[in-house]
């Protein structure tokens, strides 16, 4: 296997261009506020930061909060009511017009958490609630064990809400949701054979509801919540002492996420050629929800950015840099559309693969422009990357 | 010039520059090119940190503690820490995870001696040590396929062959240090599952469990291993340093939600479950939830710890806890002893000789996350 490959892609397709905005990118997070100005300074003449108020900040930190987060989650609790629903429904009549129901409500729920889910502060980190919802990858196939475990043993302490929250993570959220809708022996579920599937998959919606409810609850509190905290940071508060402190986990969302969709979603399916491709490391390959999930994320990440008006704090000399991320986010819509599914197929075809090896450098370079650009213009120091620290 | 007998052994091989030109360092001062023989010539002392060139390039330099450069190495990709031999006067410089190279140099010259390489399957995490004769260099690596951290050990003598590995007995093993007996191993196993073909990302948050584990250093033989209480267990332990009492100081960095501000420094000893300092709630939000790197001082009296996201260096009295002093450092993670307080480096190019009253210097390079007392 190579490092290489799989931790700086985009060398393996040498553009000029891409690689100049790696560069920056890593010097950036080499090296926080200072020098990653130093590294845009080769391109853009000097250093510049914004001049952007606390007010001004805490204004995009607020946008952002109120014009996708609650929204996202939000979006997402009806998803998760309405797989419970579907889950029911297909429990109390298992038919194949109500698997197909459960089965098409499962893909709305997979699209709803996908937008939301590069959200990875706050509510959705507490009692490992975003575990639950996905436990993703399971490089050992732990979580794939226990989920046929439950399935052979009948294990009736897993068709509660309850009871199922007590157990591993790996068994509570979207992998064993679509194990038990797509995994081996998954069409029992529209005949009488499937009763004990389909009421642990009923538990498993019900978990997701529950967990959604939760976080949403946890967004909208107005005192003393993570709404308030972040737009209105204090000197005392552990994680909010400033506007930079807020703005910087929003930023965050962009950098982790991009980072997450490059060395999770696509390097490991890939692999480094056609013959080389492990199409069963796609997240959602069973249910071939892969692309939609892709879609989904960059589809949230575009809104979030929108949204958020973030591009407004630049400094008006790289102003710019919004279009060119629009432009970027562009591609990826581009190449999006280009895919159809099942991508486990379009890893093994030449010609269709081209189309996911340059999502993964509009991944990349994304992601250089929001670590090496955006960031350290905004003045925000590095550190920043979650994967950063040693 | 200052010497301490008996002193405790935190980082490496400590060495003033008296004892260093008594020793292998003679050999060094003579190698050094007469700029570096200059700037050694000034110096109290000598460090060694993987450093990113102004050219894009990675290296390790030799510098002193006002932030001259006295050689540099170059590296393939990004470094990590640095070890020292004493015997030989050589330096090994190595990988950052998740790669696989070592490089052994001169620290005079900055020529390279000897490139290693883990073998098949391992990678690096970046820490290792020398055995005090000088014969054993011992490097903390990854059995990522097996998530597993290990302690390997490397025979100068017979061109650093890898001779063996010893288990760590848990996941991402990062740094390790030699007792001041010189034969015990003491280990800072982060618990977090990583695997190279997923890049850096975590992959067991939800069940993570670090710990500080004490080896005997010539059979790999268990000695005691300690673990967090339970809601702790995402406090990810990379860094430690070891005070005038034999106590394993280490620095935490939380992957919980960052409100939880956990306590994030605390001392470890064999048999003795895990103790934890409690800080002021205002330092501890300046250290925001992440430490990057932990000394001793040379008379093992005082710890230093650093936080590079917060952008802050604390000093605290080793048989109390007692913060001492903070000091406010951008992107400030390199520590070491020198003379009888500390440096300290940062990713903008600074060298501070902290609890003295001199200007910051500035390296016209990026300093990576820990500096070496040579």
């Amino acid at each position: 296997m190579s490092f290489a490959l799989i931790s700086r892609p985009a060398e393996t397709h040498p553009r000029p261009a891409r690689r100049r905005l790696l560069a920056a990118a890593f010097a950036a997070v080499f090296a926080l506020p200072l020098s990653p100005l130093s590294a845009l300074a080769q391109e853009d003449g000097p250093p510049e930061i914004t001049k952007a108020t606390r007010e001004q900040k805490l204004d995009v930190v607020w946008n952002t909060i109120d014009g996708a987060i609650r929204p996202g989650y939000a979006a997402f609790a009806d998803a998760a009511d309405e797989a419970n629903s579907a889950m029911g429904d297909l429990c109390t009549l298992p038919a194949g017009e109500n698997l197909e129901g459960a089965r098409e409500a499962f893909a709305d729920l997979v699209r709803a958490w996908s937008r939301i889910e590069f959200v990875q502060f706050g509510p959705v980190m507490e009692d490992n609630r975003g575990a639950r919802i996905l436990f993703f990858p399971d490089r050992r196939g732990i979580g794939l064990r226990q989920v046929q475990a439950i399935l052979a043993d009948k294990d009736e302490s897993a068709t509660t809400q309850a009871g199922l929250a007590e157990k591993s993570v790996a068994v509570q959220g979207l992998g064993a949701l679509e194990y038990v809708l797509h995994g081996t022996g998954a069409d029992a579920l529209a005949t009488k054979d499937g009763d004990f599937r389909c009421r642990f998959g009923k538990a498993i919606t019900a978990n997701l509801t529950k967990l959604g409810d939760a976080i949403t609850a946890d967004w909208t509190k107005d005192a003393g919540g993570i709404a308030e905290r972040m737009t209105n940071p204090k000197a005392s508060d552990p994680a909010y002492r400033t506007a930079d402190d807020s703005l910087k986990e929003i930023v965050g969302v962009f950098i982790n996420g991009f980072e997450a969709i490059r060395d999770l979603r696509l390097n490991p399916g890939m692999g480094e050629s056609e013959k080389a491709a492990k199409p069963k490391l796609f997240l959602f390959y069973r249910s071939e929800l892969a692309l939609a999930s892709l879609r989904a994320n960059f589809a949230g990440m575009k809104d979030l950015f929108t949204v958020s008006n973030v591009g407004s704090l630049l400094p008006e000399t790289h102003a710019y840099l919004k279009d060119s991320i629009l432009f970027e986010f562009e591609n990826a819509d581009m190449a999006l559309g280009k895919l159809s599914p099942p991508l486990t197929e379009v890893v093994g075809d030449t010609s269709k693969r081209q189309n996911l090896t340059y999502l993964l450098i509009v991944t990349d370079s994304l992601q250089s422009q929001f670590a090496g650009q955006l960031s350290p213009l905004l003045g925000l120091s590095a550190g920043f990357s979650a994967l950063d620290g040693d | 010039m200052r010497l301490f007998p008996g002193t405790k052994v935190a980082r490496g091989a400590f060495l003033d520059r008296r004892s260093f030109l008594i020793g292998a360092g003679a050999a060094f001062a003579a190698g050094l090119s007469p700029r570096g023989a200059e700037a050694f010539d000034r110096a109290d002392a000598l460090f060694g940190a993987s450093c990113l060139r102004p050219d894009g390039s990675f290296g390790c330099a030799v510098f002193t503690d006002r932030g001259e450069i006295v050689s540099a190495v170059a590296l393939p990709d990004r470094g990590h820490d640095v070890a020292f031999d004493k015997v030989s006067g050589r330096a090994v410089v190595f990988a950052r995870r998740p790669r696989t190279f070592a490089i052994v140099f001169d620290p005079t010259s900055g020529e390279t001696i000897k490139t290693l390489t883990s073998p098949e399957g391992r990678h690096f995490f970046g820490h290792g040590f020398f055995s005090p004769d000088g014969r054993l260099m011992y490097a903390t690596e990854h059995d990522y396929d097996a998530a597993r951290g290990l302690v390997a050990v490397y025979d100068v003598e017979a061109g650093y062959a890898r001779i063996g590995e010893f288990d760590a007995h848990g996941m991402d093993t990062h740094e390790a240090l030699l007792m001041p007996d010189g034969e015990t191993i003491v280990i800072a196993n982060g618990g977090i599952e990583t695997h190279p073909d997923y890049g850096r990302q975590m992959l067991n948050l939800p069940t993570m469990e670090p710990s500080i584990v004490f080896l005997d250093r010539k059979t790999g033989e268990l000695i005691d291993k300690q673990l967090l209480p339970q809601d702790l267990h995402k406090l990810s332990l990379h860094h430690i340093a070891i005070d005038a009492g034999n106590r394993v100081w280490f620095g935490g960095q939380y992957q919980g939600a960052a409100s939880d501000a956990p306590p994030l420094v605390g001392f470890a000893e064999a048999g003795k479950p895990l103790a934890l300092t409690e800080l002021a709630p205002t330092d501890l939000a300046s250290l925001a939830n992440y430490i990057g790197s932990v000394a001793a001082s040379r008379d093992g009296e005082r710890i230093a710890v650093s936080s590079p996201v917060g952008g802050t260096v604390m000093i605290l009295e080793a048989k109390t806890g007692n913060v001492l002093e903070r000091i406010g450092l951008t992107d400030g993670c390199g520590l070491a002893p020198d003379g009888s307080g500390f440096l300290a480096t940062s990713g903008t190019g600074a060298v501070l000789r902290l609890e003295e009253d001199d200007d910051t210097a500035m390296a016209d390079l990026e300093w990576d996350n820990h500096i070496l007392a040579l």
